[in-house]
């Protein structure tokens, strides 16, 4: 549910000197390169919008960042070791900002996806900037 | 840092060095530290492709 919003952004997000945004799940380069294309974001592995999609099928990234999905409801549907409903605004390597979509009650920010989607994340990149884009209806 | 008991991301950190993630397929491994050096990103993690959310 972020994606829509980000691709409709991506102009605003260009304009604020974004050189790209990373899309990561624990799943394969292959189903990542394929939902990408889904998405409308580009049909290549690099190239077709500012969006890229990446795997970490090992989950050693995730790890890496301390935002394991080991909830015991996604887990039930499937979701297994996944990664937790996030994004991070990062200049040159460093983090300056994160927002994790996580409730007791939601814990893969099924529900309530928010602070993670482009509204939100653009209130850090660009402070005290109006995001003049109309999002569409499937964004959070 | 372990990688297996690592800290939650939080402001202030650097992206994860040391770990790759794959972009296509067969994938080219991307060192994403380095690849973010320099660069403004946003930095987005899912719980799945192809997910309804």
């Amino acid at each position: 549910m972020q994606i829509p919003g980000y691709l409709a952004a991506q102009d605003a997000l260009k304009a604020q000197g974004i050189d790209e945004i990373v899309v990561y799940c624990v799943n394969d380069g292959a189903v990542m390169t394929a939902w990408r294309k889904d998405q409308g974001c580009g049909d290549e592995a690099i190239g077709g919008s500012l969006l890229k999609f990446y795997g970490d099928p090992t989950g050693a990234f995730t790890r890496a960042c301390g935002l394991v999905l080991d909830h015991p409801g996604p887990t039930y549907k499937g979701l297994i070791m996944r990664t937790r409903r996030h994004a991070a605004y990062v200049v040159d390597g460093v983090v300056r900002a994160v927002e994790i979509s996580e409730k007791p009650d939601d814990p893969a920010g099924d529900d309530f996806p928010e602070s993670s989607c482009v509204e939100s994340m653009f209130k850090h990149i660009a402070p005290g900037v109006a995001l003049d884009v109309k999002l569409p209806e499937a964004d959070c | 840092m372990s990688a297996m008991a690592a800290a939650q991301l939080k402001a202030g950190d650097t992206v994860p060095a040391g770990v790759t993630l794959d972009l296509g397929f067969p994938p080219s491994k991307i060192d994403l530290a380095e690849h973010v050096k320099g660069k403004k990103v946003i930095l987005m993690g899912l719980p799945g492709a192809f997910t309804p959310t």
